[in-house]
């Protein structure tokens, strides 16, 4: 079994009367890459500002490696929470000074995270000077400084132009895959499925999916079938090309189907083979449909 | 500790607000320690000349009276530094560094500690500057000059650093309680000099004689000069041990009010 190394249990956080964190649970295991997908307002940041101590839960707990939340914790984790948070009239130098200050380590780490964000040229221009993209290349230098061994990385692409986004994701995988474990919150789709190993589904501060990221966000239809001969049926199935699993569920046969494959293929394929189906239905939705849709009623 | 001290010295060092205002605190107080001697003997010239008895000369800046003169007027200038502990407190929470200082793993309490050593260094460093214009000022006008005459009042210098280091506490308070900067200074300045001082008046002398800024501003009292003698006004030349007590029992009530600030709220 592997190490979990945050364990967050019934947390709950109102604002007034608006429930931010509603009884939510998560483990999040050592060396996996961990997706809080969530559109916006669904209790993300509040969630991570609560295990990070920033913030008051009203009730449930939370573990770091099975301990209480101190300094020596989060000293070994790297964090950036919703905007990059610098001194604006210190020099991006000056500012990873204080940040390697606080942790208690030496500046050797300073010109090496600047130099991976592509920030070292402007090292000794003030933060005010900066673009949006530029201070949050920075706030993720930040959360570099030290190799910690867990990154908390609220929304990091924000801001950042699509080349931009592509970096900060490829160098999101490249920490991971030294061993980081990463606990990164978006509201991005797209971002979680191309970056995360696992992913928990929030809505108005509830865990609605959670699970491996495979699992769950792969682009894949359900449709669930019958015919008299259920064996035989399974038989023909393993020769479809865009079959992702099938799984037998009493009576029925419910199929995963690949990318843009709908109904009518499967049927079309299984009458071929000479198979009349009894029964043939899409089921429910696939959670990225879900949460497409959590999105749009978002923006209606 | 030294290290909480390293943080908080690297926040200012580049920070041109902090050292402009930080150098006319200073200009200002010298000036106005340097010059208030012959401001007064200016001021009477003409009131000399008409006056039926000899007024003397006034004469500030003799062993050892010079340490109750000079700590009684700087003490005025306390509120220049109150200002710029409110701005540096509140710009932690504008720019959100606090969350920032916080997340990279820095206690609340630690937090709090290196403000409090800021606030310490900043009144230790006016009671020094203090000190070298004493030094300056008493050898220049002491006649006979001696060992026990230089130092024997110096103990006024440690109760204007206590007087400092409780009202910055206060304007620490005010900064965590705020949050904004014009507003939090607004409110200090409010509260020191208007609301506190309607009070005085509006409540009796038994119980409004012990408000804080009352209490703080009067630990060092108005000195007695020659000048005052002749208008049979005498003040105390001493420092009060239970004002003292009382002062120290406030300090100590701000920074707690400041921590249960600091664990309570969300940052």
């Amino acid at each position: 079994m592997k190490e979990t190394i945050l364990s967050i249990n019934q947390l709950s956080k109102n604002y007034g009367r608006i429930r931010a964190v509603d009884n939510l649970s998560l483990d999040i295991e050592k060396g996996n890459v961990y997706g809080i997908l969530g559109p916006n307002g669904s209790g993300k940041t509040t969630t991570i500002g609560i295990v990070l101590g920033v913030i008051n839960a009203d009730s449930g707990s939370f573990k770091w490696l099975g301990n209480e939340l101190t300094n020596k914790e989060r000293k070994h984790i790297g964090s950036i929470i919703e905007t990059p948070l610098f001194y604006p009239y210190l020099t991006a130098i000056s500012n990873l000074r204080i940040v390697a200050d606080i942790k208690g380590i030496g500046y050797e780490s300073i010109e090496k995270v600047l130099k991976t964000v592509d920030l070292f040229e402007r090292k000794n221009d003030r933060f005010k000077t900066y673009s949006l993209g530029m201070k949050q290349r920075l706030a993720l230098a930040a959360a570099m400084i030290g190799n910690p061994e867990m990154m908390i990385l609220d929304e990091p692409t924000n801001g950042l132009d699509p080349q931009g986004i592509a970096e900060t994701r490829n160098l999101i995988k490249r920490i991971a895959s030294d061993g980081t474990t990463i606990l990164l919150a978006s509201h991005l789709l797209d971002e979680v499925q191309k970056v995360c190993s696992h992913v928990a589904v929030l809505n108005h501060g509830k865990t609605m999916f959670s699970g491996d990221v495979d699992e769950v966000l792969t682009d894949t239809l359900t449709i669930e079938i019958a015919s008299d001969n259920l064996e035989e049926l399974q038989k023909s199935l393993t020769d479809f090309s865009n079959l992702h699993s099938i799984t037998k569920e009493g009576d029925k046969l419910v199929v995963r189907v690949k990318g843009k494959t709908n109904c009518g293929e499967l049927n079309n394929f299984l009458f071929g083979k000479g198979i009349v189906l009894s029964h043939l239905s899409a089921k429910k939705k696939s959670l990225e449909s879900y949460f497409l849709e959590l999105l749009s009623e978002k923006n209606d | 500790m030294i290290k909480l001290l390293k943080i908080e010295y690297q926040k200012i060092a580049p920070y041109k607000t902090f050292w402009v205002l930080f150098g006319l605190y200073l200009a200002v107080l010298g000036v106005v320690i340097f010059g208030t001697q012959s401001f007064i003997n200016e001021f009477f010239v003409d009131v000399r000349k008409n006056s039926p008895i000899p007024i003397p000369t006034v004469s500030l800046y003799n062993f050892p009276d010079v340490w109750q003169n000079i700590t009684y007027l700087g003490g005025y200038f306390k509120i220049f530094l109150a200002v710029l502990i409110v701005i540096l407190v509140s710009n932690e929470f504008s720019f959100r560094t606090i969350r920032q200082n916080i997340i990279n793993g820095m206690s609340k309490s630690e937090f709090l500690k290196s403000k409090l050593l800021f606030i310490f260094t900043i009144s230790l460093a006016s009671t020094l500057f203090l000190f070298i214009s004493g030094i300056i000022l008493g050898l220049t006008h002491t006649t006979y000059v001696s060992f026990s005459k230089v130092f024997n009042n110096t103990y006024f210098l440690f109760v204007y650093l206590l007087e400092l280091f409780s009202f910055l506490s206060f304007a620490m308070l005010v900064g965590f309680l705020v949050k904004k900067s014009g507003f939090a200074i607004g409110i200090l300045l409010f509260y020191s000099y208007i609301i506190e001082r309607i009070l005085w008046y509006k409540i009796p002398e038994e119980v409004s004689q012990y408000f804080p800024i009352r209490m703080i501003g009067k630990l060092i009292d108005v000195p007695n000069t020659a000048l005052m003698k002749i208008f049979g006004i005498n003040f105390r030349n001493f420092v009060n041990f239970t004002d003292l007590a009382i002062v120290v029992s406030y300090t100590i009530l701000f920074v707690f009010l400041t921590y249960l600030l600091l664990k309570k709220r969300d940052i």
